[in-house]
Parts: structure tokens; C-alpha cells; sequence
């Protein structure tokens, strides 16, 4: 090892204040780890002990008519993924439970950010979130001085007339200061890996969960060359401090709301009122399939008696108010799919603004990168709420068909029963997408944090190279 | 005194450093100022998009339905009429998460709900991070300003051995110590004071509200002078002072609200959207059982009234329906009583946790002044489920006293109603004095600080 990393190494991990700060963030974190994963196993299985409730709610329903049985509805529960605990991405904001009915979709709710109390202005702390906020201060602390204090102590002027090069002795203290850094953090990402792993032993875990610590290691890289690099270019370690946590606080706060607030104002979505009157408007311009004066059905009714050789429906074989249930039900469908496609769509161009703005704030690239990996992601609630979506299509259509064939048109008295409910399918929750994809998905973070870690090592370089030659000359 | 004051006020005017401060800081004043209004705008425009569609929906519900089943009062009782949060004058200061609650709330006759209050057409992206506003700017950014303007104070003096000096040769060692941190107040906090006051009025007329905000930023502007001045006195290096204020910033601004989060959500259970659904849905089940005994109850009390059967009359469906809902309405609304008792317990012990942390009591004073705190929002919520009983209470009286139908029924049809939730300024107080207390013990541990020896 290059003697000038190992001293810089040695001497940064010795420093009373990086250690103080080092041990309080890895407290920090790994109680944030654990709380995280106690509460991702008691969301698991409460929400088992949730759907086997909900499984015999509609096995016990008794014996009625299968449309009644379709408003009777059933309830579907979002399932939790295995890294959600570490990486909660947009969990919090997205709902938890949705029911599940004839004719109505809606969207999953209660959050679970409802459940909990007001936590201060960063949200609810997870493992990742608290290394997003905590390891630029972590880097700041071991990186301000690096050159601002040896310099103001005469002691690079010493180290460069012993003959060292100063790309040597700059690249030496930058990586001194990231294996400080890696020797402070390794340990804590480590061990939360472990732990998720532990709970929820998958290949796709481990290589989802090691993507995670290799998104947060580059993330600590980078803010480490770029401390680094305010020190070289600083005269004094208390300015280059305060300018570090200026930029700390411009990219890790403020930019991060900026962000949002700008995607949400230029994607704006439609609030709940204009939604419901939107979808209600388009609806009342279809058929129900409950309004005998839609001209629709009427169609609809002179197709079926054409195809049955009959003249009335009460001649059909099959129950008519059945078939137009479903035709009502189809119709609704795709005017729903209309509108939450839309609304799925402005979240998307959020999610681009938010992107885009990870160029300046890098927390947001680790969120992004962290979220796809922990499925926890935008991409992953909209094909969560979409499978909701297909289930009830494929469950009314089918208690809809046992409307149509097991009885005829008029007759309201007709009851299914739990021979019935036993056949219609059950809500099963998407399967976790393959690695392949979710590294797609979180491409576009990662692309942001490796970009930022090579920006940020040639700056610190350069600075360093600059500082030093400008340093001899003198 | 006043040359000690105005040396510190010079001495910092004549700094770039103050200058960018007071520029950095106007500029996201003024930024929050155009988000809160614009969020102001918003709600506005949706509450009047919100009560063109009522009217509307009242008018066509006025028309007799022409299906042999639907029955017209029910019809008029379903018209989505909604109950609004009032807004104060400094509503715009703190909207911070405010917009996953509904302020407008729809008033049919279904029993409650949790999700009645949630809003869930939401941005994720800001629900997750937030939405910039004030309060941000005054709570979380203004203390971390003055960490950077302020962390130096007396580590000069102590580091060339002056402070020594000043305290033996000052006529008064509390007076120059008092006159060099209001110095500081007067060149650092005074502008911000005066900042926020501008945005205030620019929203709208002065108000007593306006007055006290002013007052509680003035004091917490005064509080983190007074950690920076404690800091200060003890720390060996201007560097050494830097990396101690800022690790107290993390400490009270990020890690003990959310230690105190989490230790109230740890020590006071509260059921989560699952479970409370399910909870709910068997109580409804119940409901089905109690409201055909309701049904058979009241009929017994009302003799006069005939037996609602189906197959005699096709609007006899509504009776049962009603008191099925009202059966259905009461368990669940003894539910959600308890739901909101745990919360409300739950928001006072990590109340009690935080109160170390004088960011979390700045945030409570901002949001009660604002009018989005907790147990404001939850008093909306209660009045709401209060006004839908009784319009379901109503309708069920006029259902099954079977009662001429009236389109116009005020009971039913007014619209857009601003719900009362008052909130006096006392609800401030207990804010307002913990905030005082903290600087009373900030003030007294950097007094002990800056006289101990070293």
C-alpha cells in the first residue's frame, strides 16, 4: 500500500472525531436495519393472517346471488417485499389494502405512513435513507481537513520536499480517506446485508441487497472525493467544513424538495374530487349494466336474442342481466384503465423529473437505485396495482358467468353458494421481478452514482494535484 | 453595551460571508413564500371545482329517478356534498405532508372509514420527501445557518487567550457576553425576522398568529445562537466548534424527532391499515345481524308503519338498508374513536420524547399556527364523521317516516360546508413555553460553559 494512503488511513481512523462520528452512524443505522426488519416481519404476517381472513370472509359468505356476492366483494393486500425493511423507497406513501368489488376500482389505501407519528421533516428513517442523509457528514468529517490542515500546519510543503510526487501524494490522500471511509462503513453495510439476507435467505436477495451496499459504497465515494476536494481547494479546515455542509445541505435537502415540488408542478396530477367526477362523467356516458335505458344495451340485448333465436330475454336460456353486468363491467374497465393509466403515466414523468435532478442531488440516485433493487419502487406499486386490477376483472367476469349460466333472465332468487366461491380465483401478488430487470430499472440511479463517484475522484485529484504545485511553487 | 453591539453588527456586516447568508436565505424565503401560495391556489381552485360539481349533482338529484327501485331521498343523501377544512391566513406555512390529508372531505351517507380523510391522488415523490415550505426554511435550514455564521463565536478570543482578557477586564462580564450574542441576534436572526414578516404579509392582512410566529422564530433564532455561543466558549479550534454545532444540529433537528417517532410507535401499538381493515370488516358482518334487529325494533316502537317486503314494494329495499348502515356506521365509528384515542396517545408520548429537541417544538408551533397540526386535523376528521351521522340520521328518519320528498331539504343538500374546528392561540401556549424553557436551559448550560474553567 502506498505509504501516504497508509498514513492518511491511519491517521484519519485514529481521529477522535471520526470515530465519534463513525460509532454514532453506525448505531444509528443498524438500530434503523433492525427496526426496519422487525417491521417488515410483522407486516408479513400480518398480512397473511390478513388475506386467510379475507379468504374465509368469502368462503363464509353463505349462500346468495353472485352479483350480490360481487358487492359483497373481497380484499386484496399488498404483499412486502424482502428488502423493504432496509430500502422502503415509496412504500410509505403508496397504500397497503385495497377491496375488491363489482363495477368500482380503486386505488390501494392506507398508507402506511397514516399509522405512525409526525417524525420531523426527513420522514419515517430507514437504513438507506439515514446512510443517504448521514454518510455525506460522515465523509465531511473525515475529508475537510485532508489538505486544508496539513496545510495550514506546513506539512504538505514538508511531505513534497522529501521528493514525493504530488499526483502521488494527492491520489494517496484520497484513497487514505476513502479506505477511512470504507473502514468506517463497511462494517455497519455489512452486517444490515446480513441481517436482510438472514431473514429472507433468496439468491435474488443477496444479489439485490449486494447492489445495494455497492449503490451506498459509491455514494460514500463520492462524497468523499468531493470533501477531499473541497479541502484542496480551501485555505482553512473550518471554511472548507462550512462549505461542505453548505453543499450538503443544497443536495441533500433542499434540492431533493425542489425536485419534487418542480416534478409535481410540472406533472401535475389530478386531485381525488376531479378524478372521481372525471371517471363518474365517462361511466354515466356508458352503460352500468343497472340502467335499463342505455342504448348500448340495447344492442347488446338485440345481439343475444339474434344469436338464441328468441324474441325476449326472458326466453333465453341464459340469465341476460348477467351478460349485460359484465358488458357494464368491461366498459367501466376501460374507462378506469383510461384514467389510472393517465394518472400511472404524470407519476412516471415525476419519476423522470426526479431522475433528472438526481444529476445534482446524488441521494436521489441512491434512492432510486435502492428502491428498484428492494422492488419498493414506482415501477413496482404501478405493477402491483395493475395485478389488482386484472384480478378483479378475472373474478367478477367469473362470478358474472355463473350469473349467466347457472341461472335464467329475471331470476333475482337464484343463489350460488360456497361450492361457487371455491372456484373463482384468488388474488395472487405479482412475482418478484428477475434480477435482469430490476437492474434495468435501477439503471438510471446507477448510472447517476457512478458517474458522480468518477467526477468526483478526478476532481479531488486535480484539486489536489493543483493545490500541491501551487504550494511548491510558492 | 451598545458598542459592544454595534462592533459585532459591524464587524459582521463587513463580512461576504453575512451578506451570502442574508442572500441565500432571503432567496428561499422567497421561494417558500411562491410554494405556499401556490399550494394555496390550488386547494382554492379545487374547492370551487368541488362546488360547481355539487351543485350540479344537487340539481340532477332534484329530478324524480325514473327506476321502479330508486328511491329519492337516498338518491339525495348520496350527492356528493363535502365538508372544508378552513383555512387560516398562515395555512401556506406549513404544508410540509399536509396534502396526504383531504381538507375537503365528501359527506355521503357511508359509514366511515379510515381512508375518508387520505388523500390518494397524491405525488409519492413529495408525500416521500416532502413539499418545500416555510416551516423547512425556519426550522430545519435557518439553525443550520447559524451553525455556519455562528460557530465561530469566542473560539477566536479563546484560541489567542483574549476571552480571558475580556472577562477579567469588562466592567461586566454578563453584559459583554448578553451585548455580543444580541449583536449577533441583530445582524443574523433580526433580518430573518423581518423576511418572514414581509412573506406573512404578502399572503395576507396582519393577524395575532402572524405576531406570534415572529415572535417564535425571534426565540429560536435566540436559541441556536445561544448552543453556537455554548459551543463556542469550550471549543479548541474554529473547525473543532464547526464539527460540534453541526453534529448538535443532526442530533436535535433529524435523530431526536425520529428517535422519538419511533419510540412512540414502539410504545404505543396503533393497528395498521391491514389490520384495522379487517377489524372493521368484522364488525361490519356484526352490523348486518344488529341492524335487522334495529329494524325489527324500531317497527315494533312503530306500529303504524307497514313491514318493508320486497316483493310489495321495490323501494322497500331502503329501510333495512338505512339501518343496516346506521348499525354498521356506529361499530365502525367506535372503532375508528379508539383508532384516533391510541394516535392521539401516540402523538404525545413522541411529543414527550422530543422534547429535547427544540426543531420538534419549532415544528409543532409552525404547524398549530398553521393549522395542520395532528390533533387539529383529527378534530376535522371527528367533526366529519359527527356531520355525516347526522345526515344519515336524517335520511333514515325521512325514509322511514316515509316523508314527502323535498329536493331543497337543508339537512341534506347544504353544500360546501367550512366545518368549525376553532383553534385559539392557547393551543400555541404549551409550545411556545417549552421553546422559552429550552432557551432558559440552553442559555443556562452556556453559561455555565463560557464560566467554567477550561
Amino acid at each position: 500500500m502506498n505509504p501516504i494512503t497508509r498514513h492518511e488511513f491511519v491517521n484519519l481512523y485514529r481521529s477522535r472525531t471520526v470515530r465519534s462520528v463513525a460509532s454514532v452512524m453506525t448505531v444509528v443505522v443498524m438500530i434503523a436495519a433492525l427496526a426496519g426488519l422487525v417491521t417488515q416481519q410483522h407486516q408479513v404476517q400480518e398480512r397473511v393472517a390478513a388475506s386467510e381472513y379475507a379468504r374465509e370472509r368469502w368462503l363464509g359468505q353463505g349462500a346468495k346471488n353472485p352479483h350480490g356476492a360481487a358487492h359483497f366483494g373481497t380484499y386484496v393486500f399488498a404483499p412486502v417485499r424482502a428488502l423493504s425493511g432496509l430500502a422502503p423507497g415509496l412504500d410509505e406513501a403508496f397504500g397497503t389494502v385495497v377491496r375488491v368489488e363489482a363495477h368500482v376500482r380503486t386505488p390501494l389505501s392506507g398508507r402506511p405512513m397514516a399509522s405512525r407519528p409526525s417524525v420531523g421533516p426527513f420522514g419515517w428513517p430507514s437504513a438507506v435513507s439515514l446512510c443517504e442523509l448521514l454518510l455525506p457528514l460522515l465523509a465531511i468529517a473525515l475529508g475537510h481537513g485532508t489538505f486544508a490542515s496539513h496545510d495550514g500546519a506546513g506539512l504538505l510543503d514538508s511531505v513534497r520536499t522529501a521528493c514525493v510526487s504530488r499526483v502521488r501524494l494527492a491520489a494517496g490522500k484520497l484513497f487514505g480517506a476513502q479506505l477511512a471511509m470504507l473502514a468506517c462503513v463497511g462494517p455497519m453495510l455489512l452486517g444490515a446485508a446480513g441481517l436482510a439476507v438472514a431473514v429472507e435467505p433468496s439468491t435474488t436477495n443477496l444479489v439485490c441487497i449486494l447492489g445495494i451496499v455497492l449503490g451506498i459504497t459509491a455514494y460514500a465515494w463520492a462524497w468523499t472525493a468531493v470533501s477531499v476536494a473541497i479541502s484542496a481547494a480551501t485555505e482553512r479546515a473550518s471554511t472548507s467544513l462550512v462549505l461542505a455542509s453548505g453543499l450538503w445541505a443544497t443536495t441533500c435537502l433542499l434540492a431533493p424538495q425542489f425536485a419534487a415540488a418542480h416534478a409535481a408542478a410540472e406533472h401535475p396530477m389530478r386531485d381525488d374530487m376531479s378524478f372521481q367526477r372525471a371517471v363518474r362523467d365517462d361511466l354515466d356516458a356508458g352503460m352500468d349494466g343497472h340502467d335499463s335505458q342505455d342504448a348500448r344495451l340495447a344492442v347488446l340485448r338485440e345481439q343475444v336474442l339474434a344469436e338464441y333465436g328468441v324474441a325476449r330475454v326472458e326466453d333465453l336460456p341464459i340469465n341476460f342481466d348477467g351478460l349485460a353486468m359484465q358488458a357494464g363491467e368491461v366498459h367501466a374497465a376501460e374507462v378506469y384503465a383510461h384514467h389510472f393509466d393517465a394518472q400511472w403515466d404524470v407519476l412516471a414523468a415525476q419519476e423522470r423529473v426526479m431522475d433528472r435532478a438526481s444529476v445534482l442531488a446524488p441521494g436521489l440516485a441512491l434512492q432510486r437505485w435502492a428502491g428498484a433493487l428492494a422492488q419498493t419502487d414506482l415501477a413496482h406499486h404501478r405493477r402491483l396495482a395493475e395485478s389488482v386490477e386484472a384480478f378483479r376483472l378475472e373474478w367478477v367476469a367469473a362470478l358474472n358467468d355463473a350469473l349467466v349460466r347457472g341461472s335464467r333472465t329475471g331470476d333475482w332468487e337464484y343463489r350460488a353458494d360456497v361450492e361457487l366461491w371455491a372456484t373463482v380465483p384468488s388474488f395472487v401478488a405479482p412475482k418478484p421481478a428477475e434480477i435482469g430487470s430490476l437492474m434495468a430499472q435501477a439503471g438510471a440511479g446507477g448510472v447517476v452514482l457512478l458517474g458522480w463517484s468518477i467526477v468526483a475522484g478526478a476532481l479531488a485529484l486535480g484539486l489536489g494535484v493543483r493545490r500541491l504545485s501551487i504550494r511548491g511553487g510558492r | 453595551m451598545m458598542h459592544v453591539i454595534r462592533h459585532e453588527c459591524v464587524a459582521l456586516l463587513r463580512t461576504r460571508a453575512l451578506w451570502l447568508y442574508l442572500a441565500v436565505f432571503g432567496g428561499l424565503l422567497v421561494v417558500a413564500a411562491r410554494s405556499g401560495e401556490a399550494w394555496r391556489d390550488g386547494v382554492y381552485a379545487g374547492r370551487a371545482a368541488a362546488a360547481d360539481a355539487q351543485h350540479r349533482s344537487l340539481a340532477a338529484a332534484a329530478k324524480l329517478p325514473e327506476q321502479p327501485w330508486a328511491v329519492p331521498w337516498m338518491t339525495l343523501g348520496r350527492v356528493p356534498v363535502t365538508a372544508e377544512l378552513p383555512m387560516g391566513s398562515l395555512a401556506p406555512v406549513a404544508i410540509d405532508r399536509v396534502g396526504q390529508y383531504r381538507s375537503s372531505v365528501v359527506l355521503d351517507i357511508r359509514p366511515p372509514d379510515p381512508s375518508d380523510g387520505e388523500a390518494r391522488m397524491l405525488s409519492p415523490f413529495l408525500l416521500d420527501i416532502g413539499a418545500f415550505d416555510l416551516a423547512m426554511v425556519v426550522v430545519v435550514l435557518f439553525p443550520l445557518g447559524l451553525v455556519a455564521m455562528a460557530h465561530d463565536l469566542w473560539v477566536a478570543e479563546r484560541v489567542r487567550g483574549t476571552l480571558a482578557l475580556v472577562e477579567v477586564c469588562a466592567p461586566s462580564t454578563t453584559r459583554w457576553i448578553l451585548a455580543t450574542i444580541l449583536g449577533r441576534w441583530l445582524a443574523l436572526v433580526a433580518p430573518i425576522v423581518v423576511v418572514v414578516a414581509a412573506v406573512i404579509a404578502w399572503w395576507g392582512p396582519a393577524t395575532t398568529e402572524a405576531a406570534v410566529l415572529l415572535g417564535a422564530v425571534a426565540v429560536y433564532g435566540l436559541l441556536w445562537l445561544i448552543i453556537c455561543a455554548g459551543i463556542g466558549s469550550r471549543a479548541p479550534s474554529a473547525a473543532w466548534s464547526a464539527t460540534a454545532a453541526l453534529a448538535v444540529w443532526i442530533g436535535l433537528v433529524v435523530l431526536v424527532p425520529a428517535a422519538a417517532g419511533v419510540a412512540a410507535s414502539t410504545l404505543v401499538k396503533v393497528p395498521s391499515a391491514v389490520e384495522l381493515e379487517v377489524e372493521l370488516e368484522r364488525d361490519s358482518l356484526d352490523a348486518e345481524e344488529a341492524g335487522e334487529a334495529l329494524m325489527e325494533s324500531y317497527l315494533d316502537e312503530h306500529p303504524e308503519l307497514p313491514r318493508p317486503t320486497r316483493d310489495e314494494d321495490p323501494k322497500g329495499w331502503a329501510k333495512p338498508y338505512l339501518l343496516v348502515l346506521q348499525a354498521e356506521a356506529a361499530r365502525r365509528g367506535a372503532v375508528l374513536d379508539t383508532l384516533e384515542r391510541r394516535l392521539a396517545t401516540q402523538r404525545e408520548v413522541a411529543a414527550v420524547a422530543s422534547a429535547v429537541s427544540p426543531a420538534a417544538t419549532m415544528q409543532a408551533v409552525v404547524a398549530t399556527l398553521a393549522g395542520h397540526d395532528e390533533e387539529r386535523l383529527a378534530e376535522y376528521r371527528g367533526a366529519v364523521v359527527e356531520l355525516r351521522r347526522r345526515r344519515r340520521d336524517a335520511l333514515v328518519e325521512r325514509v322511514l317516516q316515509a316523508r314527502p320528498f323535498d329536493a331543497n331539504d337543508p339537512a341534506l343538500t347544504t353544500a360546501a360546508m367550512d366545518i368549525a374546528v376553532p383553534r385559539g392561540l392557547h393551543t400555541t401556549v404549551p409550545g411556545l413555553v417549552l421553546l422559552l424553557g429550552q432557551c432558559v436551559v440552553a442559555a443556562a448550560v452556556s453559561w455555565w460553559a463560557l464560566r467554567a474553567p477550561a
